[in-house]
């Protein structure tokens, strides 16, 4: 029994002893979230992180979907496109699927960096408001450009109390349901709003003061809140910074390696290098692939617009091809920036929403025609002075279809129309069928609480 | 049919009423001279045994020639005695047993302890190697089928080198690993399925590479008793594989050889050209489209009329039977040399074997190479020193299959009217020759990927290499009587390379080759120290006490390189290396984790009738939080053998009968390395957004992820009749699994796409069965039947608060659902066909019929988890032949055919299945399938998505198999000693002969290729495009000398 005794309370001292270290296998090449942020440039990576994914949800990949669910495009080919055109998606459509989770991708990585500055020593205090600031600013653009696709829009119901989408405002894991356009749009509004006094007025290629404006001013456009859409909009119009484009080409090319060139125009952007191109989805789609047909073409009712004025320089656009009408936006670029927030169309939802408010319409025709004269030739097609209101959002309307085509803008205005009692047909469907809101992807649905949207279509 | 095979049957039956053969019998007795029951009587290198009588007696029939029998019985010294039975012989063999007295000499060693040969309180299985060796099967685990109660095999398709799908007793675990634990000769291998992915759709098997001719036996742990002393990692049962050593004195000999045919066990029913094209016009039609249909990758839907005429009428004139391309004649082809030798103070094992096997895939095999060396020293007469080597080599020359190509293409988007080669000039749009006859004819399937199994499996240059060396050593010191300190170590190595080439042919648009070679580097370490005592605390009063030390650590490296832009000269793989310059080397970070365990047992046994023991573990892995990487593993089991009682001694029906309990936690830890952390990565190089580095989350951790651990419960009974004529085990069990880990899919708005989290429950119940009776046991005819049976109840009790959605298995439509089995379908349910338009008409959540589909409305439709499982054998000696069949089956399990959906749904760029032939056509059809559309709307399908997941491709999967029927020949005694050899035995075999089901299907037993552990759990009979298994005809020769 004395063997007994000597092996047991050798086992106990063995087993309580235990061997944590030799348990403790932290994985190589991957940082520790614990260790990962302490320094001010760990937090600018982050940020930096932050653009990367919003870069890659706007290479083509948001704006092609967008465009589908208009009347600017016809039957594109590929079986995910085909159903968004179709306003047919459902929970296991890939494309839909991959930019819903890389806007919130994009979203926790800000909230990460929002829920982490205790943590860093030597970051000043002008730097932590302004990327405190740009955080804020991506997560409230990510947040809206989501509620455009995968939600029916602000005024769809009169108390906003329908379902949009869920908000994050924090790095977790939990399942949340869906909150409402009321809620959702106040968030966005906040974290605009927030961004738009903290930024500066310049910031390289990144979000600033004005950036916040722009955006400020098309949300509340989407809110059909005319005034403060004119607010913002003059806030970047009169700041001296941005000027309008010589020429129609909203994407021109970058041949010199390194050296970014934006837009003059351009109040937010994405911006390529030869070595790091962001524009996959547009050239991939819009472009010819050998003999084969590129998957997305316009449809036939857009290019009729096109071609209502021969002197139109954006008919170059398109290029008919037997029955299809393939834009030429993209055609022979590989490497070019991608304007997201710019002028023009801050001046034509400026003109608009002067001629909702039917005040000073003579700025609105004015921005109207600093359009018109670049598209058709200084004076040749100009909007009359002394247009009236409806006059002047008519020809706002008209210029900002033709000049965003591709870029998946238009929709949001059909969908905006809409929800102001306009009686707006999207081929052949109302604004609001349930297909004019994508469906969530399935893994959305783990948790009990959400609630997706209608499937079915718009027939 | 059925009828053809009954009568086969009772022919077989019959011919198992006529014989007679040789015996050994005798008595044993006790040190007093008294006579000795319940001693365990079993002829080793055989399934043959029984036990001793009230009076001590013993009989067993057994074949001629030279045998190893052993008496065994707790408390007393394990014999062994060589006999030479000639023919017609009965051999008369008497015995007495001495106290238990384990010496270096008699010491075996089985799990973590000195085996006693005592009676178990735990639910064991022993299978004999030459049982394993006797069936040909691709991968030594697929012979374990049927062959104990509890263990579900699924036998691997026919694809050379693919592993089984075991289970026993059910399926505890969701996304972590649920297969059993595998030890060879003490040590934990690698055993992880997805080294490799599922690449070319085939799941890498770490059981390949083991020679079945190397193995001693196999032990079958199942409940927590027997499997308790791995407590932390048992929770889905232990393997315990023993490989051969050298028992007796001197040289001694084993050669074996093997030749064989394999075939398809069944074949698909694919459309000809003609039958297709009708079809796919009455879809059009049914459409409302006029003229001629258009035909994919020759027209297209807006093409005029008289194009796709002109398409349709050159289409009739190519019938190209793809499936019949990608099939032939498989060829087997193998030997094995053991030798062994025994002296005083040291023995060795020494074997080689070669394998080959080429599958009926054409293009497809997997050759063997292997070796071992078991050697063993007696240093002192208290140290013993044995170590085990083996090196393996397996090459397995890979074909696509399934959903990757091959045999899948030509069940699928490989229509008939595709010719394998052009057979005109075809010219580009300026004029040049673009493809001259004789060239490969290319197609796209539906996601653009380039398409012809036929030059696919003979232009790609595809290998995988696997170099395996499993190695243990172990000491045995016993620094006084009946105390032994067992150290043993092992390190199992691991290099998986695939090398694949893509010649230029394949590239159309460039005209570029492609190569890559990855690598998979494991080092698994391993080593347990044990220190056992006998205690002899008073008259039969016996303790035995263990405790232990174990730890493990692993890392799994990836290496990967890759060529890009090849030029159309490089056409083999010994050709890449003139490409250096395009080659791309990356290497990935490891994967690694780390095992550490103690453990203590102790068995109390009294009067040799009563058996107590508890053990208990205390384990900490690596995988889990800092706070939870501990886990206790408790088991407590009790046994009793009443025939020992004195109210059932010397009765002559009840001859024996065992009742035992237990009760236990066990574990499984089996979940990636790393799912704890929170990890962000790096990247400093500059061409991140705006030319600047970036620093980003990567995975969402869980620091509270912790062990799985399963309740067991489990009652037995063992009982003999009529001196073990018919023996019985019958077992009842109860596990009940918490904190069962869920990789849990995330919602999409948090940013990450899963973490892993302890979350559902899991009740595993059944009952086993298993049955041996001699029905004849004569001196020249012996009759033995083996059976059985299996009942598992499996329900997935909790998953928290999510929903079926977030577990899923792979792209198979498997999901959690509360209350239904793991593995469950979740479908949208099928109703019929509206007799009237001929519509699908499907039945929403409450039961109503409705004619819109909507992933809504899916729900449990059924699940792939048998009810029963079992296995039949039938051995009959008639003098020197062996007559053996083996029928498997499984009662009560679903098959989803998930490829199914795409031939016989929508008409498309797949080709269909001659089922399809039961569809609507007129108002007044009663029919299996709808009417004929191209377009998924008229199903009430979203656009664009022709998946058409409803129960009506779910089918009922029972079968009966012949899963083997071999009769073996041995020569005369006199014969063999004319050849100076002990005995040689001639033997042919079939495999699959016949399969008896109402799938209408390939196979109802099927194991697909699986994306991850979870797919595996989840995902059990899944069907897509996934090969048949093989029929195999062999023949085979065995001599020792």
């Amino acid at each position: 029994m004395k063997n007994l005794r000597y092996m047991f309370f050798l086992f106990v001292v063995a087993a309580s002893t235990g061997c944590e270290k030799f348990l403790d296998y932290p994985p190589e090449g991957a940082i520790l979230a614990e260790d990962a942020l302490n320094t001010p440039d760990d937090m600018q990576r982050l940020l930096n992180s932050c653009y990367d994914v919003l870069a890659n949800v706007f290479d083509g990949s948001f704006q092609n979907m967008a465009e589908l669910m208009s009347d600017n495009m016809a039957l594109p080919n590929g079986l995910d496109l085909q159903a968004i055109y179709k306003r047919e998606t459902n929970f296991f459509t890939p494309y839909t699927g991959g930019v819903y989770s890389d806007f919130y991708y994009t979203i926790f990585r800000c909230n990460t960096l929002l829920e982490n500055f205790d943590l860093i020593e030597g970051l000043s205090t002008s730097d932590r408001a302004r990327m405190e600031a740009e955080a804020r600013f991506i997560r409230g653009f990510c947040h809206y450009y989501t509620a455009m696709l995968w939600a029916q829009p602000y005024g769809y119901t009169t108390d906003n109390s329908h379902n949009c989408i869920v908000i994050r405002k924090e790095a977790t894991n939990l399942p949340l349901a869906r909150s409402s356009a009321a809620e959702v749009y106040a968030f966005i509004l906040a974290d605009l709003e927030y961004a738009y006094n903290n930024l500066p007025e310049v910031n390289s290629v990144y979000a600033s003061k004005f950036s916040a404006a722009g955006l400020l001013s098309m949300v509340h456009f989407q809110m059909n809140q005319y005034s403060t859409t004119v607010a913002y909009a003059n806030e970047v119009i009169n700041s001296g910074l941005f000027q309008l484009n010589d020429t129609i080409d909203h994407f021109p090319s970058i041949d010199s390696l390194f050296i970014a060139l934006p837009n003059p125009e351009t109040v937010f952007g994405i911006v390529s290098y030869q070595n790091d191109v962001r524009t996959d989805e547009f050239i991939g789609n819009y472009n010819s692939a050998g003999a084969l047909p590129p998957a997305l073409t316009l449809s036939s009712t857009f290019n009729s617009l096109m071609n209502q004025n021969a002197a139109d320089q954006r008919k170059s656009w398109i290029e008919q091809d037997g029955s299809l009408y393939l834009s030429n936006k993209f055609k022979g670029k590989t490497v070019f920036n991608v304007p997201l927030i710019y002028l023009t169309e801050l001046k034509l939802i400026r003109a608009e929403a002067l001629g909702e408010l039917n005040t000073d319409l003579s700025t609105a025709i004015s921005d109207i025609n600093d359009i018109r004269d670049r598209a058709f030739g200084e004076g040749l097609n100009d909007l009359s002075q002394g247009s009236s209101a409806s006059q002047v959002i008519s020809a706002a309307r008209e210029e900002y279809r033709k000049e965003t085509v591709c870029e998946g803008k238009w929709v949001l205005q059909l969908k905006r129309m809409g929800a102001k009692g306009e009686n707006i047909m999207v081929r052949n469907a109302p604004w609001d069928c349930p297909g004019m809101a994508l469906q969530f992807p399935n893994s959305e649905f783990t948790g009990n609480t959400f609630v997706g949207n209608a499937e079915g279509g718009c027939q | 049919m059925l009828r053809s095979y009954l009568i086969a049957l009772s022919i077989f039956l019959c011919f198992a009423t006529a014989t007679v053969g040789q015996t050994i019998y005798g008595v044993v007795t006790d040190e007093n001279g008294d006579p000795f029951p319940g001693v365990v009587v079993s002829v080793t290198a055989s399934n043959k045994g029984t036990a001793t009588d009230f009076d001590g007696k013993y009989s067993i029939p057994l074949t001629p020639g030279k045998h190893l029998v052993e008496f065994g019985f707790t408390g007393y010294v394990k014999q062994t005695k060589e006999i030479q039975l000639n023919e017609g012989a009965e051999l008369k063999l008497d015995i007495q047993m001495k106290s238990d007295v384990i010496t270096l000499d008699n010491v075996e060693i089985i799990g973590y302890g000195v085996q006693r040969n005592r009676p178990n309180t735990g639910s064991v299985s022993r299978i004999g190697g030459k049982e394993i060796a006797a069936i040909r099967t691709p991968s030594f685990e697929a012979a374990l089928q049927g062959q104990a109660p509890g263990l579900q095999v699924s036998q691997a398709s026919g694809i050379a080198g693919a592993g089984s799908l075991i289970r026993i007793r059910g399926i505890a675990s969701i996304s972590a690993g649920g297969d059993p634990l595998y030890i060879v000769d003490g040590i934990p291998i690698t055993q992880d399925y997805f080294l490799r992915g599922n690449s070319g759709a085939l799941n890498n098997n770490p059981l390949a590479s083991i020679n079945p001719s190397d193995i001693e036996n196999v032990e079958i742990r199942k409940d927590a008793a027997a499997a308790g002393e791995y407590g932390s990692r048992a929770a889905n049962g232990v393997i315990i594989i023993t490989t051969k050593r050298a028992k007796e004195k001197g040289w001694k000999f084993d050669f074996s050889t093997n030749f064989g045919v394999s075939t398809p066990a069944t074949l698909p029913n694919m459309l000809n050209s003609a039958e297709y094209l009708q079809l796919r016009q009455e879809a059009w039609q049914n459409d409302g489209g006029t003229g001629f249909v258009w035909l994919p990758n020759l027209t297209s839907a807006d093409d005029d009329a008289a194009t796709r005429e002109t398409a349709y009428l050159k289409a009739q004139k190519t019938d190209t039977d793809w499936v019949d391309q990608t099939l032939g004649t498989g060829s087997k082809y193998g030997v094995n040399f053991g030798a062994r030798y025994g002296a005083a103070k040291s023995n060795v094992y020494f074997s080689v074997g070669y394998d080959n096997n080429e599958s009926f895939l054409v293009g497809n095999g997997y050759e063997r190479i292997s070796a071992r060396v078991n050697p063993e020293f007696k240093v002192t007469d208290k140290l013993k020193a044995n170590l085990s080597l083996s090196l393996t080599r397996g090459i397995n020359n890979r074909v696509d299959a399934a959903w990757s190509g091959g045999l899948g293409d030509a069940m699928s988007n490989a229509l008939p009217y595709y010719p394998v080669y052009h057979t005109d000039t075809v010219f580009g749009d300026n004029g040049d020759v673009l493809n001259v006859p004789g060239d490969y004819f290319f197609w796209r399937d539906e996601f653009g990927f380039t398409k012809n199994p036929v030059a696919y499996q003979n232009e790609i240059d595809w290998k995988t290499i696997e170099d395996r060396a499993i190695n243990t050593g172990r000491i045995i010191y016993m620094p006084m009587k009946d105390l032994f300190v067992i150290a043993t170590g092992g390190f199992d190595w691991m290099s998986i390379r695939e090398n694949k080439l893509t010649p230029a042919t394949f590239d159309l648009s460039n005209g570029f080759g492609s190569a890559y070679s990855d690598q998979r580097l494991v080092r698994n370490y391993s080593y347990n120290v044990t220190a056992e005592k006998l205690f002899k605390l008073r008259e039969e009063l016996v303790l035995s006490v263990l405790v232990g030390h174990e730890l493990q650590k692993s890392r799994t490296e990836f290496i990967s390189e890759s060529w890009n832009g090849l030029f159309d000269n490089v056409v083999e793989l010994s050709d890449v290396g003139s490409a250096d310059s395009l080659k791309i080397r990356s290497v990935s970070n490891p994967e690694q984790y780390a095992f550490f365990g103690f453990f203590a047992k102790a068995n109390l046994s009294y009067k040799s009738k009563y058996y107590f023991e508890a053990a208990f573990r205390r384990d900490g892995s690596s995988r889990f939080g800092k706070n939870e990487k501990f886990g206790d593993f408790p088991s407590l089991s009790a046994g009793w053998i009443v025939s020992e009682e004195k109210f059932l001694k010397g009765k002559s029906t009840l001859t024996y009968l065992k009742l035992r309990a237990s009760w236990g936690l066990t574990g499984n830890s089996n979940i990636p390395p790393l799912s704890q952390y929170s990890t962000f990565s790096r990247v400093d190089n500059g061409i991140y957004y705006n030319q600047n580095p970036i620093l980003f989350p990567t995975q969402a951790g869980n620091p509270n992820l912790k062990w799985e651990t399963s309740s067991n419960i489990s009652v037995a009974a063992e009982a003999g009749f009529w001196n073990d004529k018919l023996t019985f085990t019958l077992e009842w069990y109860r596990k009940y699994s918490t904190d069962v880990l869920m990789n849990v899919s995330l919602p999409a708005s948090v940013g990450f796409s899963n973490f892993y989290d302890n979350v559902a429950e899991v009740l595993n119940s059944g009952v086993e069965l298993g049955t041996t009776v001699y029905w004849i046991n004569k001196r020249n005819f012996t009759w033995k039947m083996i059976t059985n049976l299996a009942y598992n109840y499996n329900e997935l009790v909790d998953i928290g608060a999510y929903t079926p959605d977030a577990v899923s298995g792979g792209t198979n439509d498997s999901r959690v659902i509360v209350g239904e089995p793991i593995g469950s379908f979740y479908l949208v349910e099928f109703s019929h066909v509206d007799s009237e338009t001929g519509l699908p008409v499907y039945l929403d959540l409450n039961g109503n019929e409705t004619f819109d589909y909507d992933n809504s409305i899916r729900k449990y439709v059924g699940d792939g988890l048998p009810d029963f499982v079992g296995g039949l054998t039938n051995q009959l000696t008639y003098k020197n032949f062996t007559l053996t069949s083996l029928f498997t089956f499984s009662v009560g399990a679903k098959i989803f055919d998930s490829s199914g959906k795409r031939q016989m749904g929508v008409v498309s760029g797949w080709n269909m299945r001659d089922e399809i032939f039961d569809r609507w056509r007129q108002p007044g059809d009663n029919s299996v399938f709808p009417l004929l559309t191209l377009d998924e709307t008229t199903y009430s399908l979203p656009s664009g998505f022709p998946w058409w997941n409803t129960s009506l491709f779910m089918y009922d999967a029972s079968y009966l198999r012949l899963r083997n029927l071999s009769i073996d020949y041995m020569l005369p005694v006199e014969t063999s000693k004319k050849m100076k050899m002990d005995n040689i035995v001639v033997g042919v075999s079939v495999t699959n002969l016949f399969t008896i089901t109402n799938f209408p299907g390939l196979d109802p037993e099927v194991v697909r290729d699986f994306e991850n552990p979870q797919d595996r759990n989840l995902s059990p009979n899944v069907t897509y495009l996934t090969p048949m298994q093989e029929r195999s005809y062999n023949i085979r020769l065995s001599a020792n000398f």
